[in-house]
């Protein structure tokens, strides 16, 4: 008994040791294809208006990417392609060799950005087709150019390995996620994509600022966010001054729960900058409040518009739920969803781009609610038909 | 009197069936490598290439995982079959799946995951909410067992401790988000892929220590398959066998579901299986047969999740359901010849 | 055919103010108490009670199957344990399980105190096996599952394997349940001679009080707590056995040595029966059973006469006659 004991200790010694002995500072495990780039690591110094927990640190040779969370930080060292990684360099989490060329992301919104900063080329691999709006991205899946990897559950991560990515963006959809232990095992630099947890709608859009600095186009990203920063502001302005506030209803129950966005929630932001009233708006924090279909239909059956139903047509909503007839919004045919940009298969826009254009969405908001003084095409907002 | 050279002669069949499907196993992937190229890689070591780190440490993790649940559950299941005599006994009777998919359900539902404070300790979190949400049913089960003398009363302890804990998830699923909801289902569908070498180490040493210390109670067993008053009269401690069985199969069945999620029926076809194709009840032999039998079937089923030629997998439990309820239907139906005597 | 280092006479099995009963949470039932008595090899001893008696208990207290209350049970002077396997064999009612087990590994489980820590049969296992199945004559049996054989043969089986154990004592709950009246004869027999030629302390829990008289070297007669010991027809003469089976519709009787049914006599009837033939006697049996006594009154005004040569019976009632062909139709009409 005690021979086959010493066996074991020494198998397990032995794996233990073999492992620990990869532990120095990683780039790729997987030797990459060379790709060749004499770009300098550019000087530029982002600064965050709306984010608080992202901070860029500039040094000679290196750039410092802090992004922290709720329940730990992730720094990012950024180094130029040109130059070695110094092990005198501080510490780390993710090395990251400037400007990437080839992206893996499972993030909606990263392809929207990734579109407005002009480097949709360097996206190599995504989810899933489907999950996909721009017509640019879905033909290259089409054509094999970009891969597709699965559902962010069953990732395909043989196929993520032999994509081998030098910048993997991901979406830490909960506190308590995880990078999977062979992406970190190969060296991969996970990018967490946390801009669903802004609840500013400019804090939102901010990120793109973030993506920028990955492919050296920090210069674009600012200028581009200052427009829309203009824009956006401009439009607040302009609702701040109409008189009217009506009020509004969102979304739809889900199980017999109907999750209503919180009072410091992005939604209610944005409801907020297009003066519009919401019954909810006092109430703290930005997780969604499970409210029951009694209780809504107590507080909210004379709310003036109803948004973001997930029904495009009266028909459907209905046969959803016959009470739903009570509604003034119903009553008056003012219900609207905002899949106005959709493609047969479900990706909508809304998330790609919207998101990140937040002057979009604050300018179909106030068309919608204030429609005699302010009229343009929408984006993403439709009346139901 | 049995025939030696015959159990003998199976054995080798099985072994060398196992060999088969550890091959099998190693060369099926989403992507290709061929043969040489394992064999060079498997020889060679670690290098830079992709092929190796996919094949050491995506394959190799995957197939010694399926072996070692191949092993840990129908060993299991075996011996809580013999110790509640019992056909459709299976490592999960005694609510430990439902107490490691209460811990689950906590960690990754009910904020449970946000007492960790820094990433290093993020990474096994699920598997250690898993493995105290196992402990916990088996703490009560084991209390409940020294106070009750009788081995059908604990079967049902432990059914209720089952039910308590799929009642307590169901709560936590009805107002959980919908991605929340999704990543703790994805859970309960089983996968032997996410393995790192950290916890195959750690699933290895438990199962293959559980495994030996069940070849030292071999012989109490089959006294106890008899029943427990004829075990007695035979000098087997009843009391102290229960608790060892209990301690065993509750290490196996919770620590396998801790890091492979809760896989069905392998822990309760598997045995029977074995006493089929070995037509014995002798504890020596069965111990050894569905250590082998466990394995390949795991293997297989890890070949058939993996749809050679589609892009899509199968959730692992889906295969071993297919494979395991007709198994379980045929053993239904063979007991209605073979009744418990007087 | 094995040698035994046993004499005869020996006390292998001693009760020394053995208290049985059960202990719960909330209090202590005594079953029986002061309980002092000895087994001795080379005998048979039959254990018999009411139900209720507190035999059950005390058979599971002498297997080591629950703990006595207070007392002790000593096996050759040793302190009965867990390690007695090799002194106490037992043969239960319990129902038995084990799927897939011939006759032959049941029997071998009879070796498990012997062997080694994986269970490995010797040789000479295998001989003790051989030889046990063939004395209980299940040898044919050898490779046949449990559940293909008759009660009969499952009782041989368990019989087989307690010998196997090669211990001094036999411990048996009812052996004979359950079983027709040809096999109820044979295992008695059959323990009868385990204990006089092996010299085994064979002691059975039984209901079979006629079969016990007939075989058994001793009596225990449990009741209202107590142990009455002694030989079989000691209890008889002596009257112990009558009163405790006595009851108000039991009688015992001394001549067939078993218990005669009281029937409410109120009628009576004159038959002639000199000659004590078969025929008369199973006449006066069926005339009692439907409760009407013989007399010997020949004015009694009911009458029956059986003719020999004819095979019939003639009841004459206040001088009608009839005449019968057999008894039941004759009692129909009575």
């Amino acid at each position: 008994m005690s021979l086959i004991n010493r066996n074991i200790v020494f198998q397990l010694l032995l794996i233990i040791v073999l492992n620990s002995c990869k532990e120095n500072i990683k780039t790729n495990y997987i030797k990459e294809e060379v790709f060749q780039s004499n770009e300098e690591l550019s000087s530029f110094q982002t600064n965050f208006k709306y984010i608080d927990n992202i901070e860029v640190e500039n040094f000679n040779d290196y750039k410092l990417v802090k992004i922290k969370g709720n329940t730990r930080d992730l720094i990012y060292l950024l180094y130029s392609r040109k130059s070695k990684v110094d092990t005198l360099w501080t510490k780390a989490d993710f090395y990251v060799a400037v400007p990437v060329h080839n992206i893996t992301t499972l993030v909606a919104s990263s392809i929207g950005y990734a579109d407005e900063l002009r480097c949709l080329d360097r996206i190599k691999a995504v989810s899933k087709k489907q999950y996909i709006y721009n017509s640019v991205v879905r033909d290259r899946i089409d054509s094999g150019e970009i891969v597709e990897l699965g559902e962010m559950q069953q990732l395909d991560y043989e196929k993520l390995l032999r994509t081998n990515p030098d910048l993997f963006i991901q979406s830490d959809y909960s506190d308590n996620f995880e990078i999977d232990n062979r992406v970190l095992k190969a060296g991969i630099p996970t990018l967490l994509f946390s801009d669903w947890k802004e609840t500013n709608p400019l804090g939102r859009a901010e990120w793109i600022k973030l993506i920028a600095l990955f492919v050296q186009k920090e210069e674009m990203a600012d200028s581009i966010f200052s427009d829309i920063e203009k824009r956006y502001l401009s439009l607040k302005d302009t609702a701040a001054m109409i008189d009217e506030q009506k009020t509004a209803l969102l979304g739809a129950p889900f199980k017999d729960v109907w999750y209503m966005p919180a009072g410091d929630s992005y939604k209610v932001q944005l409801l907020n900058d297009a003066a519009v009233d919401y019954k909810w708006r006092t109430e703290k924090g930005n997780a969604s409040l499970p409210l029951s279909l009694e209780v809504v239909i107590k507080n909210q059956v004379y709310a003036d518009v109803w948004i973001e139903c997930p029904y495009r047509t009266f028909d459907k909503l209905i046969a959803q739920d016959s009470r739903f007839s009570i509604f003034k919004a119903f009553k008056n045919k003012e219900i609207y969803h905002y899949k106005k940009q959709l493609r047969d298969d479900g990706a909508n826009n809304y998330w790609e781009r919207g998101v990140g254009r937040p002057d979009e969405l604050l300018s179909d908001l106030i068309n919608v609610f204030h429609p005699n003084e302010y009229k343009t095409e929408m984006f993403y907002y439709q009346k139901l038909k | 009197m049995k025939d030696p050279k015959n159990i003998y002669i199976k054995f080798i069949v099985l072994f060398i069936i196992l060999l088969i499907a550890i091959v099998g196993d190693l060369m099926v992937g989403s992507t290709y490598i061929s043969f040489d190229e394992i064999v060079r890689v498997l020889i060679h070591g670690q290098d830079d290439s992709v092929n190796s780190f996919i094949i050491w440490e995506l394959r190799l993790t995957k197939t010694i995982a399926a072996i070692l649940v191949g092993i840990g559950l129908p060993v299991s299941g075996l011996l809580l079959q013999s110790l509640f005599r019992n056909p459709l006994a299976g490592p999960f009777v005694l609510g430990i799946s439902s107490g490691a998919s209460l811990g689950v359900a906590i960690y990754v539902m009910a904020g449970g995951a946000s007492i960790f404070v820094s990433s290093w300790m993020l990474a096994g979190g699920l598997s250690l909410f898993s493995i105290l949400g196992s402990l916990m049913v088996l703490m009560a089960v084991l209390a409940v067992s020294l106070r009750v003398n009788d081995t059908l009363s604990l079967l049902v302890v432990g059914l209720m401790f089952g039910s308590i804990t799929a009642a307590l998830v169901s709560v936590m699923q009805y107002f959980s988000s919908a991605d929340l909801l999704q990543r703790f289902i994805v859970w309960t569908f089983g996968s032997l892929g996410g393995f790192s070498w950290l916890e195959v180490t750690i699933l290895s040493v438990l199962v293959i220590t559980s495994l030996i210390l069940s070849v030292f109670i071999v012989k109490p067993m089959n006294a106890m398959l008899i029943n427990e008053d004829y075990a007695r009269s035979l000098g087997v401690s009843v009391k102290n066998i229960r608790i060892f069985v209990i301690l065993i199969s509750s290490v196996l069945a919770g620590s396998i579901t801790a890091f492979a999620g809760p896989i069905v029926f392998i822990g309760v076809a598997i045995p029977h299986l074995a006493r089929n194709f070995f037509n014995t009840s002798d504890h020596k032999t069965l111990l050894l047969a569905v250590v082998l039998m466990g394995s390949i079937l795991m293997l297989v089923c890890d070949i058939i999740s993996q749809m050679p030629g589609y892009a899509t997998v199968l959730p692992i439990n889906s295969v071993t359901a297919i494979f395991g309820a007709p198994v379980v239907i045929w053993i239904i139906l063979q007991n209605k010849r073979i009744n418990a005597r007087y | 055919m094995q040698d035994t280092n046993l004499h005869k006479n020996i006390d292998v099995l001693a009760l020394s103010n053995l208290s049985i009963g059960y202990n719960t949470e909330d209090a202590i039932k005594i079953i029986a108490s002061n309980l002092n008595t000895v087994l001795k090899s080379g005998q048979l001893v039959a254990l018999l009670g009411e139900n209720g008696s507190g035999k059950s208990t005390l058979i599971r207290t002498l297997c080591n199957l629950q703990s006595p209350l207070s007392g002790s049970i000593s096996i050759m002077g040793k302190e009965l344990s867990q390690k007695s396997a090799k002194s106490i064999a037992v043969v239960l009612t319990s129902p038995v399980y084990a799927p897939n087990f011939t006759v032959y590994d049941m029997v071998s489980a009879g070796r498990y105190p012997y062997t080694n820590w994986l269970g490995k049969l010797s040789d000479n296992d295998h001989d003790i096996i051989q030889n046990s199945i063939e004395s209980v004559g299940v040898s044919e049996l050898s490779n046949r599952l449990l559940h293909s054989l008759s009660d009969g043969e499952h009782q041989r089986m368990m019989i087989a394997k307690a010998l196997a154990q090669k211990s001094d004592i036999i411990i048996l709950d009812e052996p004979t349940a359950h079983l027709d009246l040809i096999n109820r004869v044979e295992i008695t027999k059959l323990l009868q001679k385990l204990a006089k030629e092996e010299n085994k302390a064979i002691l059975m829990a039984t209901h079979e009080l006629d079969l016990a008289l007939q075989m058994a070297d001793r009596l225990w007669l449990m009741s209202n707590g107590e142990i009455e010991e002694g030989a079989p027809e000691d209890l008889v003469i002596s009257g112990i056995l009558q009163k405790i089976f006595a009851k108000l519709s039991l009688d015992f009787d001394h001549l067939s040595g078993g218990f005669k049914i009281k029937t409410e006599t109120t009628k009576s009837i004159y038959f002639k029966s000199t000659l004590e033939t078969n025929e008369e006697i199973w006449t006066k049996r069926a005339l009692h059973r439907v409760g009407y006594i013989v007399e010997n009154n020949p004015n009694n005004p009911l009458k029956l006469k059986y003719i020999r040569s004819t095979k019939k019976w003639i009841l004459s009632d206040n001088g009608v006659e009839a005449e019968y062909l057999n008894l039941d139709k004759l009692l129909d009409d009575i």
